[in-house]
């Protein structure tokens, strides 16, 4: 069970290319999280895109401390789901909302991987 | 939506299981005796956690069952770019532990080039450890194919036979292109395939799962194998992951462009299928189940739109190329023919690398034909085993590339070195002149 600070974004990350294993922000040019860090976030997601390569950097990420502390995804793929396992990052998906839409950046939320459940505990400080 | 503090969503199936429910959902996915070994630890950490997340795979897709597998293809891990050292002595580990592939498992290309790393000017210690990697890799049983174009190099996969592959390029390519079938895997999936033999049955295993689902329209001509990138990167960025039929492509086709426009609906998308009417096995056989019933989407594409696509590709303005890099995926001895017949007579520009990347296989085989020789002599690097995307090309210290691939556009922009985007000709042109003419 994990606490954090939601870091929303409703477009697909390639962890591969599109995050710096060194600093774990985001560094793909288009991206609207281009140059936010997920250390320590909980990130909310859509989904992945790109290289299957994607779930080592993930786990290398994790084994540093520097990628996200928890992940939530509408739908979780094989990639993904390689990665949280093997870097032991609590991860939710199939939820019965999607998660971008609802939760917004900011937020202190409450994760559960374990039940799969996501709890709302604070609003973020823009988001009341 | 209404949002209230202590609010609470739940899933329907949580991604981690309580131990206990693990257990009874082991013996309801029948297990061999091999595999509870495996799980119980007989084999050592890695195997084991190899299985676990075979365990997770099956029940989070509810999976119908296993599907042996006829071949496996790893990707990532052993790059030292990628999996890096973590990876690297997760393989040796693995291998240590006794375990073996069951099934023929080929393999993806490496950080280096792994006979002539030295003229890249790859550092020597990095050079080591990527060789350890190998080496537990051809210990564990696996094919050194090194190669992201394994079909060119004697791994042809039959129509509807099911395949654990990991590598994205391939993945679309062996699904659309042969009609062979495999999910989008990643390398633990894939690994615990090459060590049971077989993988969970759901996803794109199933003949109902593979129809068309986005209807692309071809209004516009598509000339060079850079078009099918630039198609490719667009529609990728629509389709998600989704199933594209394109209709309207040209009938004679060359395999070197259907390998562009999967690498790059592979690379802005998670697309893991395609289908081409009058070329792709499937729509062939059924143009109406995989071309029309399942249809909930149709785009049409103008000359406009693929002007508008090539300039998606151009992240930098910088035009002071240091580095040209062509081959992503590996080229066909065809392409590289087309290079050495440029090239010939010619002289690339002093300070200016140049690499043609491909699979040992089809090196070998261009090196019989003098091609090799040709565009050696020229200047250029005949590449194998690696490519721009998986060698170190930033700390190489390589400043702007230019390459007529969208996949190793975005790859290579991520690391940090900007990037031209443009059909071979042009890069080539700008290889011998050392001038990048838009």
């Amino acid at each position: 069970m994990v606490e954090g600070e939601a870091l929303v974004t409703k477009q697909e990350i390639s962890f591969l290319g599109g995050v710096d294993p060194d600093t774990g922000s985001i560094k793909e040019v288009n991206h609207e999280l281009y140059g936010v860090k997920l250390t320590g976030k909980i990130l909310v997601l859509p989904a992945l895109k790109g290289s299957a390569g994607a779930m080592w950097i993930i786990i290398r990420l994790a084994a540093r401390n520097i990628g996200p502390k928890a992940i939530i995804v509408s739908k979780a793929d094989t990639i993904l789901i390689g990665a949280v396992i093997m870097g032991g990052i609590p991860t939710v998906d199939s939820l019965s909302v999607h998660p971008f839409q609802v939760f917004k950046t900011g937020d202190l939320l409450k994760v559960d991987g374990e039940k799969g459940t996501v709890e709302l505990i604070n609003y973020g400080p823009k988001n009341s | 939506m209404d949002r209230v503090c202590g609010w609470l969503v739940l899933t329907e199936a949580p991604l981690e299981l309580s131990p206990l429910k693990q257990e009874e959902r082991q013996i309801a996915m029948q297990l061999t005796d091999y595999e509870k070994s495996i799980l119980a630890g007989d084999f050592g950490e890695e195997a084991k956690k190899i299985l676990e997340v075979m365990v997770k795979v099956y029940e989070i897709n509810n999976a119908k069952g296993f599907i042996d597998i006829n071949e496996v293809m790893l990707a990532s891990t052993q790059n030292m770019s990628i999996g890096g050292e973590m990876g690297m002595e997760f393989l040796m580990r693995l291998a240590d532990s006794g375990i073996r592939f069951k099934v023929k498992t080929i393999t993806d290309p490496v950080s280096i080039d792994l006979e002539e790393w030295r003229r890249l000017g790859i550092p020597e210690d990095y050079a080591k450890k990527q060789q350890q990697s190998v080496d537990a890799l051809i210990r564990l049983g696996a094919v050194p194919t090194w190669t992201c174009a394994p079909y060119l190099a004697g791994s042809i996969p039959r129509y509807g036979t099911h395949l654990a592959w990991v590598e994205t390029s391939c993945v679309i390519f062996a699904n659309s292109y042969f009609g062979a079938r495999t999910n989008r895997e990643m390398d633990i999936s894939a690994l615990a395939a090459a060590i049971t033999g077989r993988t969970p049955y759901y996803g794109l295993h199933f003949e109902d799962n593979r129809e068309g689902q986005i209807l692309v329209n071809l209004k516009a001509e598509l000339i060079s194998t850079s078009d099918f990138d630039a198609l490719g990167n667009h529609i990728g960025k629509i389709a998600g992951t989704k199933i594209p039929v394109f209709k309207n492509m040209q009938k004679n086709i060359s395999i070197q462009a259907v390998m562009q426009l999967g690498a790059a609906l592979a690379t802005t998308g998670a697309v893991a299928l395609f289908h081409i009417f009058e070329v792709t096995p499937e729509i062939i056989l059924d143009p109406y189940k995989y071309g029309k019933k399942s249809i909930t989407e149709e785009i049409t594409i103008t000359d406009d739109d693929m002007k508008a696509a090539y300039q998606e590709l151009n992240t930098t303005g910088n035009t002071d190329i240091d580095f040209i890099a062509l081959g992503c995926p590996h080229y066909t001895f065809d392409k590289i023919r087309q290079i050495a017949s440029f090239l010939e007579g010619k002289k690339i520009q002093k300070g200016m690398e140049v690499w043609i990347c491909t699979s040992k296989t089809v090196r070998d085989l261009a090196l019989r034909s003098g091609d090799v020789q040709t565009i050696e002599k020229a200047g250029a690097k005949v590449v194998v085993d690696t490519c721009m995307v998986l060698a170190p090309v930033k700390q190489m210290g390589f400043h702007i590339m230019a390459t007529d691939s969208a996949k190793a556009q975005f790859y290579v922009s991520g690391f940090g070195v900007g990037v031209r985007f443009g059909n071979t000709k042009k890069c080539l042109l700008a290889a011998v002149t050392g001038k990048w003419v838009e």
